[in-house]
């Protein structure tokens, strides 16, 4: 949504007017304190009052020349941006095609971002061409060169294309940013790293790079939901990544919830008893473990009776997901655990165990109907009755 | 009598001097947070958003009174969001005219029981409806409570875990919930996101998005995109670097709804619910010393249509102060009080002193110049080389504003556009603001007895655009 070129130029801009203001207000302070020493008479010394207009007006003059400028030039610089990516975009669909591509020496940036975004579009052995041209044209190199730039906003630039680009050289060097205390540093360094994991094709460094990006992650200040993108990012590589993650118990927890979480939502069925261990920790990667199961749509035969204790869990959001759970495994034991659950003293509970009887079929059907009626507990017969369509919100108020 | 004047001469001297230097400091940080923006919300990182599957689905709260004009719109404009799962909850607030009826012909909605867990208290819910076309779209009809009441009879109804509380006359850029999803997604301490607004007076519509940038005739409206660009890419994207964010527009605001409803939800008692919440969310997770993060992110774009005649400006900014003192006064007991951090030692005496109470400074500043004219202490060379000085300086932070709008993607577009820009920050500084300054005095006077009035806003309303294949809204 925004420009990248011209910030740096404005930024000093503004520098400049702050530093003129600052002067002016010496300047006037200076004056004032002149006039009120002389008593109010007519000893102001105008040259300062002047030459602080002066400076004031200045000021302006150089901000609206900017403004002109930088209006003028940047619609020069994006017409001439389109029309390079147009010419780039045609040079590099050509040399792919080729099988030993003479490249110029030189590139601009659009030639880089037409080259990614090439790409972006293709898989593969497409995609593989893509990254052997970025490494033999220099792209690469220069992508690599700018990683190591003093100024944040160029690290940035350069974990962008490492991640749209998967560039498989840039590995190390986000791992490094991964760990920064910049939080959109680290949060770019994790998602190139697992952009170019996927990327990597020799079994060797892939396990080895997955170990290093494993640790990195549990030494990040990445979040859980950061941490869940990028694991999700790993894509094909991912039931790897999930398993070094699960077979090295002390990494964070946090890490593991990341884990646990892209078993489910990337469907990794061979991770799915892996992760029934985690159930004997907090309550938080209880409820990661449950939800995980529910995304599966199975219920390992591992889990069936730990998931009867866990409708009895102290922690009502993993009651609320174990009730949610119990809908894919259904016996008469769950039957009956639904049944107590339907006056579970907590409204999340007793919503998830009466979806849990609707969605079991007739048998849950029954006792859904059963506990409307006869529920000893009057809110488990509200529940009932509101999900079996025999109540309305309104009339149990 | 001379002293205290030379004093008070004194004294408006280094307040105009803090303001000047606070805002052009302002206008550096709000700079360096549009440039780190620009490299982090790339839209690689917005389709590794979208492919990693790791958003939070969002429930846009939709608080209208008497829509009835634009509401089909509007509310088409959110269903066509790029956003893979939200809900939109459109609430009639007591509405007088046919809303409710309009949205039912256009979306053929249908009336269904209210099951829904009543969280937080308010007025009473009439109708709850669904619609037969669109089954993310539901309607309440209640009990006129004012705006507050409606987004707190939303969230009661909302089922995700972000909540979005719009304007129904406010349309949103087509990945605004992309790209304040993906703060809450990558950074779970983050309970609140603000955005930049900007005028859509002007603007070309299509299908209920805006397809082409124009500048308003008025220069009364376009007083006010100077305004909001100064307010939005200076003020606000500056304290996003202190980490001191004060206020998220009503008009789009995206909040974690465990926060929402850990605070009590949206106060009813008062005009200024936006900037309230917010206080509150900081003081209760300071107070609980829990890690959080309240950001404004310039990226996500909503736009609003602004008022166009003087009366209803004025109404609006009166509004707008009272809402500032009354939250200044609730929350009184954050001001200088180390305990709260920068929000207590920064932020809040800037709020009281630099916005609150800077009607009332100018206001006496002039009344400065006859008093110490009378008793002989006032330089005329100084006086109105200050007054110029003062003129021009406010013209240089609105300039500086037009410059970061600049940076701008979808900007005003052609040189003459910009030219007019750069002409309404000389108008805005020269007239617009003064005019503006004395109905805010006056507002300081009617905090109390006008307290949670809104006073009646006329708008022209977002116009029925049909869609891209032709089917009308």
């Amino acid at each position: 949504m925004w420009r990248s070129r011209g910030d740096i130029l404005f930024g000093v801009v503004i520098l400049l007017v702050l530093a003129q203001e600052a002067v002016g207000f010496v300047g006037i302070t200076w004056a004032f304190a002149l006039s009120t020493l002389h008593r109010g008479g007519r000893d102001t010394p105008w040259w300062i009052l002047v030459a602080v207009l002066v400076m004031a007006l200045a000021a302006m003059l150089l901000l609206v020349a900017y403004m002109i400028f930088f209006h003028l030039w940047s619609e020069a610089q994006d017409a001439r941006r389109t029309r390079l990516m147009r010419e780039w975009a045609e040079v590099w669909a050509q040399a792919l095609t080729t099988e030993a591509p003479v490249l110029p020496a030189r590139f601009p940036s659009e030639a880089t971002q037409a080259l990614l975004r090439l790409g972006d579009a293709l898989t593969g052995q497409g995609h593989a061409r893509v990254r052997e041209l970025a490494r033999r044209s220099g792209i690469e190199a220069a992508i690599l060169k700018k990683l190591r730039s003093r100024r944040v906003p160029a690290r940035m630039e350069a974990l962008e294309v490492i991640a749209l680009g998967r560039l498989e050289g840039g590995f190390d060097g986000a791992l490094i940013e991964m760990k920064s205390s910049h939080p959109g540093l680290s949060m770019m360094g994790a998602r190139a790293c697992a952009r170019t994991l996927a990327a990597v094709e020799s079994q060797a460094l892939r396990v080895e790079r997955t170990m290093a990006f494993v640790q990195a992650l549990s030494a990040s200040r990445l979040s859980e939901g950061a941490m869940r993108e990028c694991l999700l990012l790993t894509e094909e590589v991912a039931p790897e990544v999930i398993a070094s993650i699960l077979a090295n118990p002390p990494v964070s927890e946090l890490v593991l919830s990341a884990a646990v979480e892209t078993v489910g939502h990337l469907q990794i069925r061979e991770c799915g008893s892996a992760i029934l261990p985690l159930l004997a920790r907090g309550p938080e990667l209880r409820a990661a473990v449950l939800r995980a199961v529910a995304r599966l749509r199975t219920v390992p035969a591992d889990l069936a009776p730990a998931l009867l204790a866990m409708l009895d869990d102290p922690t009502e959001f993993v009651r609320a997901h174990a009730a949610r759970v119990a809908a894919l495994t259904p016996s008469d034991a769950v039957l009956a655990k639904l049944w107590e659950r339907l006056g579970d003293a907590s409204w999340w509970v007793r919503r998830a165990a009466a979806q849990s009887l609707l969605e079991m079929g007739n048998p849950g059907r029954e006792q859904l109907a059963r506990a409307a009626k006869d529920h000893p507990d009057r809110f488990a017969r509200e529940a009932a009755g509101i999900a079996s369509g025999t109540l309305s919100m309104a009339e149990a108020a | 009598m001379k002293t205290l004047l030379l004093v008070g001469q004194l004294l408006i001297l280094f307040y105009f001097a803090a303001l000047n230097l606070l805002y052009t400091v302002l206008a550096y940080f709000g700079l360096k947070t549009v440039v780190e923006n620009t490299r982090t919300a790339t839209p690689t990182a917005l389709k590794a958003l979208l492919e990693s599957d790791a958003y939070r689905p969002i429930s846009i709260l939709v608080p209208a009174y008497n829509e009835e004009r634009s509401i089909v719109s509007c509310v088409r404009s959110f269903l066509t969001l790029n956003f893979p799962e939200l809900e939109v909850i459109v609430v009639s607030d007591g509405s007088k005219d046919r809303t409710v009826e309009t949205l039912i012909e256009a979306y053929a909605l249908i009336e269904i029981p209210q099951t829904f867990r009543r969280s937080v208290p308010t007025k009473k819910i009439k109708r709850m409806f669904r619609s037969a076309t669109w089954p993310n779209l539901f309607v309440l009809e209640k009990e006129n409570g004012g705006k507050a009441d409606a987004l707190n009879a939303a969230v009661n109804v909302s089922r995700y875990p972000l909540v979005c509380a719009v304007d129904a006359d406010s349309l949103l850029d087509g990945e605004a919930l992309l790209r304040a999803s993906r703060l809450f997604a990558e950074d779970e301490s983050v309970v609140a996101v603000g955005a930049t607004i900007r005028a859509l007076n002007g603007a070309e519509l299509h299908d209920g998005k805006v397809t082409k940038l124009g500048l308003p005739t008025g220069w009364l409206e376009r007083c006010q995109v100077v305004e909001y660009a100064r307010a939005f890419l200076i003020g606000r994207a500056g304290w996003n670097r202190l980490d001191a964010v004060l206020i998220v527009s009503g008009a789009f605001g995206v909040f974690r709804r465990t926060a929402i409803l850990e605070v009590g939800a949206w106060d009813t008692t008062t005009v200024g619910e936006d900037m309230e919440i917010i206080v509150r969310l900081h003081k209760h997770f300071r107070s609980a010393g829990r890690q959080y993060r309240i950001l404004m992110s310039p990226d996500p774009v909503c736009w609003t249509e602004v008022p166009s005649d003087a009366g209803t400006l004025r109404r609006q900014r009166s509004r707008w102060q009272r809402g500032l003192f009354e939250t200044l006064w609730r929350h009184r007991d954050m001001m200088m009080n180390p305990r709260y951090g920068k929000l207590g030692l920064i932020a809040f005496p800037y709020f009281l002193f630099f916005e609150a109470l800077s009607p009332l400074i100018e206001v006496f500043g002039w009344l400065f110049l006859p008093l110490s004219a009378l008793f002989g202490v006032l330089s005329w060379d100084y006086a109105l080389a200050f007054t110029i000085v003062a003129l021009l300086y406010g013209v240089l932070l609105s300039q500086l504003a037009v410059g970061i709008e600049a940076l701008l993607f979808a900007r005003y577009s052609t040189l003459n556009e910009r030219l007019i820009l750069i002409l309404a920050a000389f108008v805005e500084s020269m007239g617009y603001r003064q005019m503006l300054v004395y109905d805010r005095f006056m507002a300081m006077f009617t905090v109390w007895t006008q307290r949670g009035q809104w006073g009646a806003m006329k708008r022209a309303g977002i116009p029925a655009t049909r869609a891209a294949d032709g089917t009308p809204p």
